[in-house]
């Protein structure tokens, strides 16, 4: 049994304000909490920040506590919220990164030069207090607690100048496992066997759901929702959470696309698919 | 704008990251951005969350933007990438900021960080860009607008702006620290003093200086806005961030002989009604001395 929890669902940028209270404003980040109590932590944007004042009510407020972080790539939705982690600031925590770095900067210097001293008063994670280890993946599936983890390089944006490889992962404890695209471009608007593969047979997707069914642009690095549905449907997904929105899509939006998508589902041939959102706070027991 | 005064108008009044949620839907959870305008002129100062509904909400755009910056920490230029107008190819957008900041913003919107930092692509910039170095002291102009600056104590340096227009001030201390516990002023300090380690007499003596530089900018003017992140009971634990309270602020306020004072920069996590609570606590004192002391609050134009 797995505990997922959703703490931000937003892309770009956070967006404060009435128009977000439902699904919540924050950027990126989602916990899984083995049936033992290990932590995953997926992506750290400013949804980490509130997660952080949570945790340091238990373990983590006396230096007892340990997690791992999947970070699926560098860009600043992603990683914003690691400054402001309260646990980081607590000697003896203990904290393990596994992400993917680029062709100019490995994994760990995408995190150090976001804190650089013009950026940032923390000017560096070393001033950290709690004990930090960046290892940059090798594509290997390995173990965090009961729970395998396997990672898959995915397709971004092609545009000159987008260099960056997200990664997806896929958490498995016993029969159950989730997937969790955050950032995809498929090529060509066409599923590549690999990411069917990778993801086929999860008892949920959580996948990125930044451009809606009809207004889709190349070279954003995102990709249209309806592949979204074609994917946990095509892998044989019985459940897909939308995740990473637009910073332009209000609550009524979300509410749409998630019709929209509903009904794409039922009209298509093949397996039973029930579409959701992710919303801030929200649990799921997988 | 209608008339012939000064308006500023605040789009983001949160300090260090925005902090969207229920518990500040009042008051505001986006990250700095105020805009200041008199006549036909405007200015956007700081670029943090605030400034992406800032581009959202323009309906008429004029041609030409001008962005000042106060520093680059995050929490001020986070938003910048997700201005609309940026997307325009008949906008021009003129960026002001210091020697030691411009390298940083040209490299948030033109350069290599965008690949790695940003996720939009770089092609979607269509705007024409210009950038304007200042030293900090030094005034310019920007249409009807005239700016002066100041250095304000905080870590890599915060620059505090006044503006001047049709008889009217505003000045915008953002992001300082209060001139007593440390120095940062022009320097970084790569720790803070242990509670047993005075000041000494240089740093004294500068910290003096820079008070009084800053207070002689902000002297009678209509309206300060000032930073006032940390409560009183809270500030003690923190007197390193670079930040102030609502006593360091009005303290100046008095001494400066201001008319309106707003606390701006408000803590991630203060609540709206925590906020309402300072508020009550602080006006009284304010009235005092014939000082108007409000928050700053997202939404709200203030006229001069």
């Amino acid at each position: 049994m797995m505990q997922l929890r959703f703490w931000g669902v937003r892309s770009d940028i956070a967006i404060p304000g009435r128009s977000t209270l439902k699904y919540g404003g924050n950027t990126l980040c989602a916990t899984v909490i083995d049936d033992q109590g290990n932590l995953c932590i997926l992506d750290a944007g400013t949804g980490l920040i509130p997660l952080g004042r949570e945790l340091v009510k238990q373990e983590f407020g006396s230096g007892e506590g340990q997690a791992l972080f999947l970070i699926s790539h560098g860009h600043w939705d992603h990683t914003q919220g690691i400054g402001f982690f309260t646990p980081f600031y607590i000697r003896d925590n203990r904290f393990t990164f596994v992400g993917a770095g680029s062709e100019e900067l490995a994994f760990y210097d995408t995190l150090e030069s976001q804190l650089s001293p013009a950026l940032s008063p923390l000017q560096s994670l070393n001033h950290l207090l709690a004990r930090l280890a960046f290892r940059e993946t090798d594509g290997q599936s390995f173990q965090w607690g009961t729970l395998e983890i396997q990672v898959q390089r995915l397709p971004g944006s092609a545009k000159p100048g987008m260099d960056y490889t997200p990664l997806g992962f896929r958490l498995n404890q016993g029969e159950r496992s989730l997937v969790y695209i955050a950032t995809i471009e498929y090529p060509a608007e066409e599923l590549p066997d690999d990411i069917v593969a990778f993801a086929a047979g999860a008892d949920l997707l959580i996948h990125e759901a930044y451009f809606g069914m009809y207004d889709y642009q190349p070279g954003w690095g995102h990709s249209s929702v309806s592949l979204a549905v074609k994917l946990a449907q095509k892998a044989r997904i019985p459940r897909l959470a939308l995740y990473h929105f637009n910073p332009t899509d209000t609550d009524d939006h979300i509410d749409q696309m998630v019709k929209n998508c509903q009904q794409l589902a039922n009209n298509t041939a093949g397996s039973p698919l029930e579409v959701m959102a992710a919303r801030e706070g929200q649990q799921l027991i997988i | 704008m209608q008339g012939d005064g000064l308006e500023i108008t605040y789009w983001g009044v949160r300090g260090s990251h925005p902090s969207p949620g229920s518990h500040t839907v009042k008051y505001g959870g986006n990250t700095p951005c105020i805009e200041v305008e008199a006549g036909h002129s405007r200015v956007i100062v700081d670029a943090g969350t605030g400034v992406f509904a800032l581009g959202n909400s323009l309906t008429k755009q004029p041609s030409h933007f001008h962005i000042l910056f106060s520093h680059v920490h995050w929490d001020h230029v986070q938003g910048l990438p997700f201005f609309a107008p940026l997307r325009d190819p008949t906008v021009q957008v003129s960026i002001y900021g210091t020697a030691r900041c411009l390298p940083l913003l040209r490299a948030l919107l033109t350069q290599e960080l965008r690949g790695i930092y940003i996720p939009t692509p770089l092609e979607q910039l269509k705007a024409q860009l210009n950038y304007h170095a200042f030293r900090i002291g030094e005034s310019f102009v920007v249409g009807e607008l005239k700016i002066d600056t100041v250095v304000l104590n905080h870590p890599y340096l915060s620059v505090g702006f006044r503006f001047q227009a049709n008889g009217r001030s505003a000045v915008f201390f953002s992001d300082t620290a209060p001139f007593t516990d440390i120095l940062f002023g022009y320097e970084y300090r790569p720790r803070p003093p242990r509670p047993d380690e005075a000041l000494d007499e240089y740093e004294k003596e500068r910290l003096a200086e820079l008070e009084q530089a800053a207070i002689d900018l902000c002297h009678q003017t209509d309206l300060l806005i000032f930073d006032g992140h940390f409560t009183p009971q809270e500030y003690p634990r923190f007197a390193h961030f670079g930040h102030s309270t609502p006593e360091h602020a009005l303290d100046i306020a008095r001494r400066a002989q201001v008319k309106q004072l707003a606390i701006f920069h408000h803590a991630p996590a203060r609540t709206d009604a925590q906020l309402d609570a300072i508020l009550a606590e602080y006006q009284p004192l304010a009235r005092q001395d014939n000082i108007e002391l409000s928050l700053a609050r997202e939404g709200v134009t203030v006229k001069l």
